[in-house]
């Protein structure tokens, strides 16, 4: 069997969609790293490089099939876009992010042990860490 | 949760003033021993399961959890020996993590 060679187009179009499709699997396998994870920086040059390459296809070649990849990694990038900005946000915590001291409380910890939190602060610096669970 | 397992050092340079961390989620005691074993937290993680500690700080993202539940909004206050906050970190999107870093910077100061 001959390897059929690819044309330039169709290369530019494969390579658009990998990158902009890759864009958010290389952000997901990097989420470890605070500030990446903040900003998605490896995803957006990803899936712009990918952007350009899909149209840079189209104006080599303007079959239909090509539009079509360019419209999906367009898609993609929309949806990736929607839910980094949209569906991610969270409402805005004004008492928190006014009050000047901390609120005393008694919990159980993950003993059953209750826990008093100015019985803590009196003896040293306290971080108070609220996360979303372990679900 | 990723979060919970870079605050060793945070841990240290707290617990050498006296301190330590208290992590806080809606979990049940039982669920947190489990996160506590696994990843070998030296700090406690405190169950607010009736909510009322997030409430009083502001921090419920309503339906934000498995089965529409409501959630803590991920944050990190810090306080001193007098009970006032000296530095805070309260996400706006889910992904906002601040780099255990700048906490302690801030922690080394005190």
């Amino acid at each position: 069997m001959r390897a059929k060679v690819l044309s330039r187009p169709v290369l530019l179009s494969i390579a658009g969609l990998a990158l902009t499709l890759g864009g958010p699997f290389v952000y997901g396998a990097l989420l470890f790293d605070a500030r990446m994870r903040a900003s998605g920086a490896p995803a957006w040059p990803l899936m712009v490089l990918g952007l350009l390459l899909g149209g840079l296809a189209v104006r080599a070649d303007a079959r239909r099939r090509f539009k079509v990849a360019l419209a999906a990694e367009v898609l993609f990038l929309a949806l990736f876009a929607y839910g980094f900005f949209q569906l991610s946000s969270l409402p805005p915590a004004a008492e928190a992010a006014r009050i000047e001291s901390a609120i005393d409380f008694t919990l159980p910890d993950q003993d059953g042990k209750p826990v008093t939190l100015s019985e803590r602060w009196v003896k040293g610096p306290q971080l108070l860490l609220f996360y979303r669970g372990s679900w | 949760m990723a979060e919970l397992g870079e605050l060793g050092e945070v841990q240290a340079e707290l617990e050498k003033r006296g301190g330590g961390i208290l992590a806080v989620s809606v979990d049940a005691p039982q669920e947190s021993r489990a996160v506590v074993a696994r990843k070998h937290l030296p700090f406690p993680i405190l169950s607010d399961a009736g909510r009322s500690v997030i409430q009083s700080y502001g921090l419920v993202h309503a339906r934000g959890g498995p089965g529409g539940s409501d959630i803590a909004i991920p944050a990190k206050l810090l306080i001193d020996t007098r009970g006032r906050i000296l530095w805070r970190a309260i996400a706006h999107r889910i992904q906002d993590r601040p780099d255990p870093a700048d906490v302690l910077a801030v922690v080394r100061k005190l």
